[in-house]
């Protein structure tokens, strides 16, 4: 290894309003190492790689490379200092050819076309570099995920880069592929090319990695010589916050089984699932983000295309093809993405909560405006939804309040299998303790929840029994003093 | 305010700029009565005869089959798509409502050819929009499709040339006849509008419809079968067109292979211009009721001023241009 401080970060820091993304983060890297980044989600890892990506321009801080300043302002400008970043979703365009993607932007031309035979004979040079053996006019498209993060890095070659960042590259690729791309960045380094590897995988960082960094909560937690530190002692760390957050008390009457499900496969899923839920109780469903959770979830509530596997419901087998199907099981599924799926944005709070159950305010074959405004009054009351009145439309209500009334919604679908999934996502604090009290009040009155959640402390705090799920399956079933962020990690890792 | 002599004036300011303010966004809000208000006053500066019954009564008659077909064509606008092959759907339902009538002799069985044939046409409208999970863009493009099938089978079916039918006595009598001097026609489609309004605003089915339009995913979410919707707002499209279909044969007493042609762009214009927004799920019979009128109106007033009748789709043009910005300048 050369120079080993050839790129260093000092003393970044950036926020967002009410968050501090990164803290005063410092790390250096050798020319020619490959360095693992890890930390869970949220760490602060996306946010850092924007920063060097030029994407996002950080509140304090220098970037030095090979001793001098490096003001990253752009991606262009990031480039021209030798940083390469090679995202999980790749920037190419399937429908070009690899070597028109290496060279978008800055095509060899001849006068004022372009010059294809010396664009070509660049590209297979920088293919050739990576022992990519493939025709440079191959459309990108028919390219394996492999092949394209390959076409990737031969793309960071051109540019001269210096510096490679790779943002989970394994999370797509079969052990084949992995192990190619592995070939590849032994290759890099034996050229003096640094890497920085993010990953959430650490089989892989103790295969190809010389050292690795571990962040938590926007902070450098530490930094270790990958023969110098255990698998669990990288778990610890990362995990190894204090839970401050407090959740509200709540005394569990679980009760007899509500739902079963055995052998659930979904299209296009690694694995199968088998799981059950009991009465009164909270179901933490705990996992990277891409574990298969939400997928999972919307394969039992029949969004999803369901290959096998049954589903029982209070003991009945049922058969669910559609949300129709699931709702009239008497499950309610409340999605990540509230604006979009869990609401119709521009309707009323009154027109939404009534929604998934309009035979209730039948009268006849008709609606009853008063039986609507009564079932509208009775949930705002119930679950306290701070509106103006019924009639405001719920583009108006904050955060918090737009979940509540996608809460009533189901409340007043009479569902007993409550399916939430990152109920708290984009809701202050204040607004999530009231979410979580509701939610307490959910199993207190005989319902079950089933809470998917990315923030570790929020699983760990509500749920009576965590699942951990990975690679679309369900690793570990986690009870009472095992429900814990070292248990969840050491899984879900 | 009063108790502060020096800021009374202010004060005054304030309510009067406030209460400005409310005017204007009550006229922003219910631009499209406001459009038809006008418009009936200029009816009556321009001709001393416009609040004749004779006049009015005229005018209903005339505007009742794209009234028709402006239901039709809502109900498509509500479930988040457009139906523009309703056009073509009329003139194949009048072709086939004369000429079945004609070759069976019987009116009842020529009617009932002309829905069963809008009605197929509507079905495969909405069998596709399920199919392709479509929004406005599919719509457009599907609809256009059918359109082209529609207008070819009614030129075929007839060789091109009009269709003169036997026309029983109670058949004329749904184009021709009144009760008690009101059109018959006309009680058709307002019993039509009565009716789907009640629908769409105190049934179930009409709310999924709704539903379905404002937001397909939260809809399909809550256990709204947004392709059912689809299905049967696209086959009522197609069934509402074959009724014009009857209305405008009755009228006539002929069938045309072309007299659909431009009906769906005028029942489109009448839709939107009524305050129906282009967005799905809002907007009503209601709107279609006002905006049927208003374009009825307009196309009163320029054949009143002897416009040609090639240069009366420029006006229409630009009155649907000016309606589809003040859809805009409502959501802001």
């Amino acid at each position: 290894m050369g120079n080993a401080e050839f790129f260093e970060i000092k003393n970044v820091s950036k926020t967002f309003p009410g968050v501090k993304a990164l803290d005063n983060v410092s790390m250096s890297v050798a020319e020619g190492e490959v360095r693992a980044l890890v930390g869970e989600n949220g760490a602060g890892k996306s946010t850092l790689m924007k920063i060097l990506n030029g994407n996002y321009k950080m509140d304090s801080g220098q970037i030095f490379i090979d001793g001098k300043e490096a003001r990253i302002t752009s991606p262009v400008k990031a480039a021209e200092y030798g940083i390469s970043i090679i995202f999980q979703e790749l920037n190419l365009v399937n429908q070009l050819s690899i070597a028109e993607n290496i060279y978008a932007g800055r095509l060899k031309t001849k006068g004022k076309v372009v010059d294809w035979k010396a664009v070509e004979a660049d590209a297979k040079a920088l293919l050739d570099r990576i022992g990519f053996d493939v025709d440079p006019r191959t459309e990108v498209g028919k390219l394996s995920i492999a092949g394209k993060q390959m076409v990737e890095i031969a793309k960071a070659l051109s540019y001269k880069a210096r510096i490679i960042l790779m943002d989970e590259p394994s999370a797509t690729l079969t052990k084949a592929e992995l192990d190619s791309i592995f070939k590849i960045i032994k290759d890099l380094k034996s050229k003096g090319i640094s890497v920085i590897y993010i990953s959430h995988r650490l089989e892989e960082i103790f295969t190809i990695c010389d050292s690795v960094t571990i962040m938590r909560d926007g902070k450098i937690i530490d930094t270790k010589k990958i023969n110098e530190i255990t698998r669990d002692e990288i778990v610890e760390k990362m995990v190894g916050r204090e839970i401050n957050q407090t959740f509200p008390k709540r005394e569990s009457h679980i009760g007899e089984e509500v739902l079963r499900v055995t052998g659930l496969h979904r299209k296009g899923s690694k694995s199968e699932v088998s799981f059950s839920l009991h009465k009164g109780e909270v179901l933490g469903i705990a996992g990277l983000v891409g574990a298969g959770r939400t997928e999972t979830m919307r394969a039992l509530y029949g969004v999803d295309y369901v290959t096998k596997g049954e589903i029982y419901v209070k003991g009945k087998k049922v058969k669910i093809n559609s949300p129709k199907d699931a709702k009239k099981a008497g499950i309610a599924f409340l999605t990540e993405d509230r604006k979009e799926e869990g609401l119709t944005i521009d309707f009323t709070v009154k027109s939404n909560i009534v929604m998934a159950n309009m035979k209730k305010i039948m009268s006849g074959i008709f609606l009853s405006t008063k039986k609507e405004n009564q079932t509208a009054d009775k949930y705002i009351k119930l679950i306290n939804i701070k509106t103006p009145s019924r009639m405001q439309k719920v583009l108006n209500l904050s955060g918090g309040n737009q979940q509540k009334v996608v809460v009533a919604k189901w409340l007043n679908a009479d569902s007993d299998i409550i399916i939430m999934d990152e109920p708290t996502r984009g809701i202050d604090v204040g607004a999530k303790l009231e979410i979580y009290e509701l939610i307490n009040k959910l199993v207190s009155e005989g319902k079950s929840v089933i809470m998917i959640s990315s923030e570790l402390p929020e699983v760990l705090g509500m749920s009576d029994r965590v699942l951990v799920m990975k690679d679309d399956a369900i690793i570990a079933e986690l009870t009472g003093d095992r429900i814990n962020a070292v248990e969840v990690m050491r899984y879900a890792l | 305010m009063k108790s502060c002599v020096t800021h009374s004036k202010d004060g005054e300011d304030m309510e009067q700029k406030l209460s400005v303010k409310k005017i204007g966004e009550l006229i922003r809000d219910n631009i499209n009565l406001v459009m038809l208000i006008v418009m009936i006053v200029l009816g009556a500066i321009i001709s001393k005869d416009f609040f004749t019954i004779n006049n009015l009564m005229n005018l209903l008659r005339r505007i009742t089959v794209n009234g028709v077909m402006a239901a039709g064509f809502t109900l498509t606008l509500l479930v988040g798509g457009f139906d523009l092959s309703i056009g073509s759907t009329l003139s194949l339902c009048a072709v086939l409502c004369v000429g079945i009538e004609k070759s069976s002799g019987s009116a009842a069985i020529g009617m009932l050819v002309a829905i069963a044939a809008g009605a197929a046409v509507g079905l495969l409208n909405g069998l596709l929009m399920k199919l392709t999970r479509g929004e406005s863009g599919e719509a457009f493009l599907i609809t256009l499709g059918t359109s082209m099938v529609a207008s070819s089978a009614a030129l075929t079916y007839c060789n091109g040339y009009d269709i003169y039918g036997v026309n029983a006595k109670w058949y004329k009598a749904i184009g021709q006849g009144n009760i008690a001097g009101f059109p018959i026609a006309a009680i058709i489609w307002l019993g039509i509008l009565i009716i789907l309004q009640i629908v769409i605003k105190k049934t179930e089915f009409g709310r999924q419809l709704v539903l379905s339009g404002a937001n397909k995913k939260s809809a399909f979410l809550a256990g709204v079968n947004v392709g059912k919707m689809k299905i049967i707002a696209f086959t009522l499209a197609g069934i509402f067109a074959a009724i014009a279909a009857i209305i405008m044969t009755a009228r006539t007493t002929a069938g045309s292979p072309r007299s659909g042609t431009g009906a769906d762009f005028d029942a489109a214009i009448a839709s939107i211009i009524g305050g129906n927004s282009l967005v799905g799920g809002k907007g009503g019979m209601v709107q279609v009721f006002i905006g049927v009128v208003i374009y009825g109106l307009i196309t009163n007033m320029l054949n009143l001023m002897g416009v040609d009748s090639v240069v009366q789709y420029i006006v229409k043009g630009v009155v649907l241009l000016i309606a589809i910005c003040l859809d805009n300048l409502k959501k802001r």
